[in-house]
């Protein structure tokens, strides 16, 4: 016997309630999410983030979807549901970002500045090849984004998932989701987008130019108070950055200053993993089909496209730039590592030096450039909400 | 298409691309002094007269910061007397009353003479200063609509003062 009776009635609409409320944007956002899953399974794309956020995204767009909201079923009374609960003490402004920001503590324990701080010139790359953030969010203002929307939009060019999403819940913007998703799927894309604006921007003569390498030693004494240093400089000269920066900055010194190996561990496993698989499906909170199904969802993933083909090019350019004035030419590529996807930047600008001249070794200098990157994101993104905070 | 907007968003550009470049140019050379004085072949005596350096310079800074800050406070208390009175006159109520701004630090003080009172006994005074305590968050909001025009300014004190001259409610508003 099938039928449930209830209240002396006899019903079984329960059955078919959600299916009479699917709309079509909740089975767009399934096959978006099933795609998220597919490119990170398969293709094995950023898939620590894009699977959570794949399978999000299906968990959301179910109708009633009880992860959003719980209805009590005798009162009808509505309360929040655990990803709804999730977001506002994770992600949300309110409760200051507490994912991103503790994910930088992991980021940062990972993060060895060695290549940088042995060759500190490298840093101006990272700061060049920021370009397709301010060039994105003037782009984003011709398209008719409010300053706001356009300030997060802009922030996909940082090529940092967490700093995104900062920036963006700071400016209290429509589109985190939207921005996620572009931020988050570029960094993956990096192998495919950068290597034909390089090819665009550089002679054949100039991919092969050699780049001499010494080894030099950092003492631990600079390792241990770079992290303090760059804190102190970007929370005076950006205060607002000295949330993102501090956190990514104390992450490192847990891992310099030699007496917390097993905190410096934690923090750039268990912490950064756990953080990652929350951080992942919180942000499909924000994936309802509805609200993200829109023409501007659209707009943002082509600007985020603008964003980090500019971002190449700026740091590409600006080596170029460089090479005008200087005797000993620097090969153009590493410029174009300076954006914050590590170590997928710095590798990608490798492997096109390789396959130019197989005896060409630009890998530290380009890793260098990769990890100036992450900091100068960083800085940008402190920068961004300063000015729009 | 939003013309204004792109165009007005232009100077972000060149300004966003500067404060990096003068950010990560700092950092730059944080990193060459900290890589010279971590290494074996800078002397001792020349470390330490590094670190003296940079801490009479850091220490330089904030003063020379202090006081621009003070000056900010001096130059806007100066030239806006008018309007901070009648901030006060539209939200105190002391309408008509005769007043005085003087400044202190990176604050004021505004005195309004209330020449209708003549003797206030201790209980009085006691009594108008209980009550007006109560309104300290209102006074306090009042600070933070000021700072909106001038973020250097950190406290403001506001009294009242009988026909003598003598002060019976005070109001300090400093944040806190």
């Amino acid at each position: 016997m099938f039928f449930i009776h209830y209240k002396g009635e006899t019903q079984m609409e329960f059955l078919i309630e959600s299916l009479q409320m699917l709309q079509w944007q909740q089975v767009v956002m399934w096959i978006i999410g099933g795609l998220l899953i597919f490119l990170a399974i398969k293709k094995e794309m950023e898939p620590t983030l894009l699977l959570p956020m794949g399978f999000g995204a299906i968990l959301v767009n179910l109708p009633l979807s009880g992860v959003i909201t719980q209805t009590d079923p005798n009162t009808g009374e509505v309360s929040n549901g655990i990803l709804d609960v999730l977001f506002r003490l994770g992600i949300d402004h309110e409760f200051a970002e507490m994912f991103p920001l503790i994910l930088f503590i992991g980021i940062g324990a990972m993060i060895d500045f060695g290549p940088v701080l042995s060759n500190p010139k490298l840093m101006i790359f990272g700061a060049a090849a920021q370009f397709g953030i301010f060039f994105t969010f003037s782009m984003a203002r011709l398209f008719g984004f409010e300053i706001n929307d356009a300030a997060s939009i802009a922030i996909i060019g940082a090529a940092d998932g967490p700093t995104s999403i900062v920036v963006a819940n700071t400016l209290k913007s429509n589109y985190l989701a939207a921005i996620m998703v572009a931020a988050y799927s570029y960094m993956a894309l990096v192998p495919i987008i950068q290597p034909p604006v390089i090819k665009c921007l550089t002679t054949k003569k100039e991919r092969m130019i050699r780049m001499s390498y010494e080894q030099k030693d950092v003492s631990k004494l600079t390792r241990i108070l770079f992290p303090i240093i760059v804190t102190v400089v970007a929370g005076l000269v950006a205060p607002s950055s000295v949330a993102l920066v501090g956190f990514l900055m104390f992450g490192n010194l847990i891992r310099e200053c030699g007496v917390l190996d097993s905190l410096g561990e934690t923090a750039s496993k268990v912490l950064a993993n756990l953080v990652t698989i929350f951080l992942g499906i919180t942000i499909a909170t924000r994936m309802n089909g509805v609200d993200f199904l829109r023409w501007d969802t659209l707009l943002i993933m082509c600007l985020g496209l603008i964003a980090f083909i500019f971002d190449t090019a700026g740091g590409i350019l600006f080596a170029k730039f460089l090479n005008l004035f200087l005797k000993k030419k620097i090969n153009p590529m590493i410029g174009a590592a300076g954006i914050s996807a590590f170590p997928m930047s710095g590798r990608v600008v490798h492997k096109m030096a390789l396959k130019e001249d197989p005896n060409n070794f630009i890998l530290m200098q380009a890793i260098g450039v990769n990890v100036s990157g992450q900091v100068a994101s960083v800085i940008a993104g402190g920068i961004i909400l300063s000015f729009f905070g | 298409m939003n013309f204004q907007g792109f165009i007005d968003s232009l100077s972000f550009m060149g300004l966003g691309m500067a404060s990096i470049i003068i950010v990560i140019g700092v950092l730059i050379l944080a990193v060459l002094l900290l890589n010279l004085f971590s290494s074996d072949k800078m002397k001792t005596s020349r470390k330490v007269i590094l670190v003296v350096a940079f801490a009479v310079l850091l220490i330089s800074l904030s003063l020379l910061n202090g006081m621009n800050m003070d000056r900010a406070v001096k130059e806007y208390v100066e030239n806006n007397k008018e309007k901070i009175v009648s901030i006060f006159e539209n939200n105190v109520g002391v309408t008509g009353l005769e007043s005085e701004i003087q400044v202190q630090g990176r604050g004021f003080i505004i005195t309004f003479k209330d020449d209708t009172a003549q003797e206030i006994s201790e209980s009085e005074k006691t009594q108008i200063q209980e009550m007006f305590n109560t309104y300290q968050s209102y006074f306090e909001d009042m600070l933070l609509d000021m700072k909106k025009d001038i973020k250097e300014l950190e406290k403001y004190e506001f009294r009242v003062t009988d026909a003598k001259g003598n002060i019976y409610l005070t109001i300090v508003a400093d944040g806190k």
